[in-house]
């Protein structure tokens, strides 16, 4: 199918673009890399008059790191190198495993972190991690500028709580503290360019052996990406033994609603929660280290 | 085929320089234009005048077509012309319509064409058309459509139960009887299996650029095609006309595997707007058009009952197939899926009784067609596992058991068949002995194991698509010009898979010369002579042959008159190094630089310049079109594929850490492009194997994507090594056979087994996806715990 004709405009700063979202109303689309907004295009799923291409705005490419605030990552940062990154890799390398599940190399030096989560798709690889972790989506408006939290950011399919005229700056990941780790693993057919079939991000906070807190959340299993509270509770207060972690497994199955389609069936990808769940918390605790582990 | 070419002037010494020479003198002819994107394919041609055309095609199943309304989309600007079944009156092939007229058999029948100014043009003229459909109940499954009372699939009344082409083979050796050699059988094994549907998905779609000539009533073509005479007898079929009208040339082909021997609609289309319009016409499929309407592999359901002796050794065996034939292939043309695949029901075995059955019914779903090693890898998956199982009923080392019935030089099947050279058994132990299997097999911890598989495939093919003066035959011409430059006119398809390379290095080779001074003509239906085509592997083989004859008929010419100048037979001298040399001993001082040869010939011969013509074709008869015996191909290929996995018990993902390959195809003539074809071959085995399948709901394929439809990625492909090492072939091109086709076949078992191992678990099914193996393991888990209970 032929890609339809659309107007690109390259706004040069956070103002103009908000602007021309206003003015432009429903028909304009932010766009940074274009790997989630060009393809439905030409599929004529997503239609699109205005294309608001983000990538000439200064400053919106970056990644530091504040001991008190933590990893920020901005709107216009590629996926690949947020996955190489040497910072990310140090300071929360969950974050950087999380971007390298995504699509291709091809795809992640085009796509942005902050594409990926604005996409809103279930199956988001980068979505479970920054919930996980308690991220702030950074947004820019008309009026002001606000902090929406990643577990609050998701509405439902392809859906966001952003205003129509409102544009993600950033993301800010809080540091790990003491006894603080997180994992991301996901499950798909191939060991690339696949959709996950499951997804489930970990975040724990330990003391010694004891599960002080979690958060669990899981992709591709419901509308959203959605937390596993059912399972967050079986692990804290408790050791984490091999028997507690497999039983939080079994409780995220009662957290999600999977559903069958072509890629797999609700079956299988409930079970398959169970088994990633247990994996994500196994892989969280190695970040921990293996001494302080029982 | 020339009378000549088979005796004295053959090279005797095995002294090539070129043929499986690694060294870069060996160049392939085309990377630098595939590399730099510089190669032309189908679609990339195009005109400022060009049109493109695009097809409306049936949402349903199957249903009558009630009324069909152009107006609004020919009255849209841009559109140039509009196209429905009544333009097309001839069907191809028997039973294919262009465009649909009254009725449509399966999701994706084309129904309407429209050609515009452009893509969108034409794609937004699409949904100004209407057409009104009267759903017909559809029939998806083989076993329901060959019953009494079921729909006729396609509505033509041909009243046969749905059932198409049917092969029925039957024969004992040494005068046995199928029933007694089952009688006194000591183990007798009954299994089913089943395969799934998949396709080739050559990264280039199939695409047309057709322009006509009005004042000469001729049609140019360039088509993506592994069969140009089948695109120019089909399109003069087509059109009611002589073959002369059609000038069908073949570009760079991006990938076929078997999917490119096809008359795509597109073509016709593309001719007939280039007719009405006078301007070049391009139709280049998209990607969803060819999932949704190209053949793609057969789904397969499979019987077998085979009989062994007490000590392994297969007495007899039994086997009744049903193919999946889609809604297409009443014709001869689909003869070679039935016959082929009853005739790997035996491979790669000694069988002295058999009675094969396979029969091609169609449902309301796209065409079943050829597809890298057609019907192989669907039959010898079945009958490779049907073999791991009896081996260890029997209590019999799986390789050892393999060993027992394998087929061996000399062997004449009850088919038909002359095995000439094969390794079979050589391919076994090297499997065996890479994997370390005798110390390894007792050492396997749960969840881990090692597969081997046996299979085999046809060199070359008698089956001829097409009729030719002798049977699926190939013709080359070897000009030579007074300077010396030498032009290959050969219309060998090369798809990707390196005909051009081989065939210009046969020339070199036999020529003593360097492959960049034989020049290859780029075929064209008007350019060069016939070939049947790139299918049933035969373009090394039958194509390679004819070539190296062509070749040799020329150098042929010159030695003649040299020996008679210097007083010497001329089969005692030879062509090495841009040198004519004797090989008489007491003569062997003699010498001639190729260009003053090729010159003091001409100069003897009144100026005429040295041309070679060279055929080749399978001397057999085409008996196996009636089911009695005859030999299919002039060679067969044999090959052991063994890989080590762990499976992932819990989610049911397989890790194969480790493939081994090994294929007797006699003389590699290009290593590394054998090696890469090896490798290819596990890459689509194991897309067939474990990744790929085409998901229909109501025939309406859900996956028509690269992402829902997956294809092995680089990341997925576990670690290789390849041997070819193995006897010449005494036929083949310089002792050369089949590699690349074939080859795909013991993939899917190689693994199967290997999962058998691993977990215990029966495998009768494809695709061997985590989903399907997880499935199984708590079904094994379930029925433990039923038995412990």
């Amino acid at each position: 199918m032929v890609l339809p004709k659309f107007e690109y405009l390259t706004p040069a700063t956070l103002e103009e673009a908000t602007l021309l979202l206003s003015e432009l109303g429903s028909g304009a689309k932010i766009m940074a890399g274009g790997t989630d907004i060009i393809p439905p295009m030409r599929d004529k799923v997503l239609k699109a008059d205005y294309l608001i291409d983000i990538k000439h705005i200064p400053g919106l490419e970056y990644i530091t790191y504040d001991e008190q605030e933590g990893l920020k990552i901005g709107a216009l940062t590629k996926l690949y190198d947020i996955q190489t990154s040497k910072l990310v890799k140090e300071k929360n390398p969950s974050v950087a495993q999380a971007a390298k599940y995504v699509a291709s190399t091809q795809i992640r030096n085009k796509g942005t972190m902050v594409g990926n989560i604005c996409n809103a798709s279930s199956s988001c690889d980068t979505a479970p991690i920054l919930i996980a972790q308690n991220a702030a989506v950074q947004v820019h408006g008309p009026e002001n500028d606000r902090v929406i939290p990643a577990g609050s950011f998701f509405k439902g399919v392809k859906k966001t709580w952003l205003e129509p005229n409102e544009i993600v700056t950033g993301l800010v990941i809080p540091p790990l503290g003491e006894g603080e780790c997180a994992a991301y693993i996901k499950h798909s057919v191939r060991k690339a360019m696949d959709l996950a079939i499951v997804g489930v991000a970990a975040w724990l906070k330990m003391d010694g052996a004891v599960c002080v807190d979690a958060r669990i959340v899981l992709g591709a299993v419901a509308i959203t990406p959605v937390r596993a509270p059912s399972a967050e509770k079986v692990l804290i207060g408790k050791e984490l033994t091999d028997d507690v972690i497999a039983e939080a497994g079994i409780a995220a199955m009662s957290d999600c609603k999977p559903i069958s389609d072509v890629r797999a069936s609700a079956e299988y990808r409930h079970d398959m929660v169970r088994v990633f769940t247990k994996r994500a918390v196994k892989k969280a605790l190695e970040g921990y280290g293996e001494e302080d582990h029982i | 085929m020339n009378r000549f070419a088979d005796k004295e002037y053959f090279r005797k010494p095995e002294d090539f320089r070129l043929i499986s020479s690694t060294e870069s003198k060996y160049t392939h002819v085309d990377a630098y234009e595939k590399v730099t994107g510089k190669a032309k394919y189908a679609g990339d041609f195009m005109a400022p005048d060009m049109l493109v055309a695009k097809v409306k095609h049936s949402p349903y199943a199957r249903a009558k077509i009630l009324s069909i309304d152009t107006s609004k989309a020919e009255a849209m600007p841009g559109v140039k012309a509009v196209l429905t079944g009544k333009d097309f009156p001839v069907r191809i092939t028997e039973d294919i319509e262009i465009l649909c007229q009254g009725q449509v058999r399966m999701v994706g029948d084309p129904v309407v064409a429209v050609c515009a100014i452009d893509e969108e043009t034409a794609e937004n003229a699409l949904d100004l058309i209407d057409v009104e459909y009267e759903p017909m109940q559809a029939i998806f499954d083989p076993l329901e459509a060959i019953k009494d009372g079921a729909p006729d699939v396609q509505g033509y009344g041909y009243d046969n139960h749905n059932i198409g082409p049917t092969c029925h083979q039957v024969g004992t050796n040494d005068g046995k009887d199928i029933d007694e050699e089952f009688a006194k059988a000591a183990y007798v094994q009954h299994a089913d299996f089943k395969t799934h549907r998949i396709q080739h998905a050559p990264i280039e779609p199939h695409a047309s650029y057709a322009t006509y000539d009005p004042e000469k009533d001729e049609w140019t073509v360039y088509q993506s095609t592994t069969m140009s005479f089948g695109d120019q007898f089909w399109l003069a079929h087509g059109f009611q006309k002589d073959v002369s009208h059609f000038h069908v040339i073949r570009p760079y082909v991006g990938g076929a595997f078997g999917s490119k021997s096809n008359w795509p609609y597109s073509e016709f289309i593309a001719c007939e707007f280039a007719r009405r319009t006078l301007r070049p016409v391009r139709f280049v499929q998209t990607r969803e058009e060819e999932f949704q309407t190209m053949h793609g592999r057969h789904p397969f359901l499979i019987h077998i009952d085979t009989a062994f002796d007490e000590n392994g050794k297969i007495l007899a065996k039994k086997a009744d197939q049903i193919l999946d034939g889609g809604a297409y292939g009443v014709s001869h043309s689909q003869f070679a899926a039935v016959n082929l695949s009853a005739l790997w029901c035996a491979f790669p075995y000694k069988i002295d009784a058999i009675n094969f059955r396979s029969r091609r019914v169609l449902t309301n779903t796209a065409e079943g067609g050829a597809m890298r090693g057609y019907t192989a890898c669907q039959v010898q998956f079945a009958h490779d596992l049907n073999m791991q199982y009896a081996s260890e009923a029997m209590g019999i080392d799986p390789v050892e058991f393999r060993k027992i019935s394998a087929m061996e030089p000399g062997y004449h099947s009850p088919a038909g068949l002359v095995v000439t050279s094969c390794a079979f058994k050589e391919t076994l132990d090297d499997a065996a002995k890479f994997m370390s299997w005798e110390e390894r097999k007792h050492t396997m911890k749960r969840g881990e194991g090692i597969g081997f598989a046996g299979t085999a495939f046809v060199s070359g093919t008698a089956s001829p698509v097409l009729d030719s003066p002798n049977q699926a035959q190939t013709n080359a011409t070897v000009r030579v010009d007074l300077h010396g430059v030498v032009f290959l006119y050969s219309n060998c398809h090369d798809n990707g898979q390196g005909a051009d390379t081989v065939m210009t290095a046969i020339v070199a080779e036999e020529l003593g010369l360097d492959m960049n001074e034989v020049k290859l003509i780029q075929p064209s239906t008007f350019d060069a002579g016939y070939d049947s085509g790139a299918y049933g592997s035969r373009v090394t083989f039958l194509g390679g042959n004819a070539v190296r004859r062509a070749a040799v008929d020329a150098k042929r010419q010159i030695l003649e008159v040299i020996g008679a100048k210097w007083s010497v037979e001329p089969h005692l001298l030879d062509i090495v190094d841009h040198k004519i040399i004797c090989r008489d001993l007491g003569k062997t001082n003699l010498e001639m630089s190729w260009k003053d040869a090729v010159y003091a010939t001409m100069t003897t011969k009144g100026g005429d310049e040295v041309v070679g013509i060279g055929s080749y074709y399978h001397r057999t008869n085409n008996q196996q079109f009636q089911g009695k015996p005859s030999n299919y191909a002039p060679s067969y290929v044999f090959s052991t594929g063994a890989c080590h996995l762990t499976v992932d018990e819990e989610t049911g993902q397989i890790n194969i850490d480790e493939f081994f390959f090994a294929h007797d195809c006699g003389r590699a003539l290009n290593k590394r492009a054998v090696e890469a074809q090896l490798e290819g071959s596990i890459y689509s085995g194991l897309g067939y194997a474990v990744y790929e399948e085409l998901k229909l709901k109501d025939g309406r394929m859900l996956n028509p994507n690269f992402r829902d439809y997956r294809m092995v990625t680089a990341l997925d492909m576990p670690h290789i090594t390849t041997k070819f090492d193995y006897p010449p072939d005494p036929e083949g091109p310089f002792g050369a056979k089949e590699c690349g086709e074939g080859t795909t076949a013991p993939i899917a078992p190689a693994i199967a087994n290997a999962i058998h191992m691993a977990t215990g678990l029966h495998i009768t099914e494809l695709p061997l996806d985590p989903e399907r193996i997880w499935r199984l393991l708590q079904q094994q888990k379930a029925e433990q715990a039923a038995a412990n209970a």
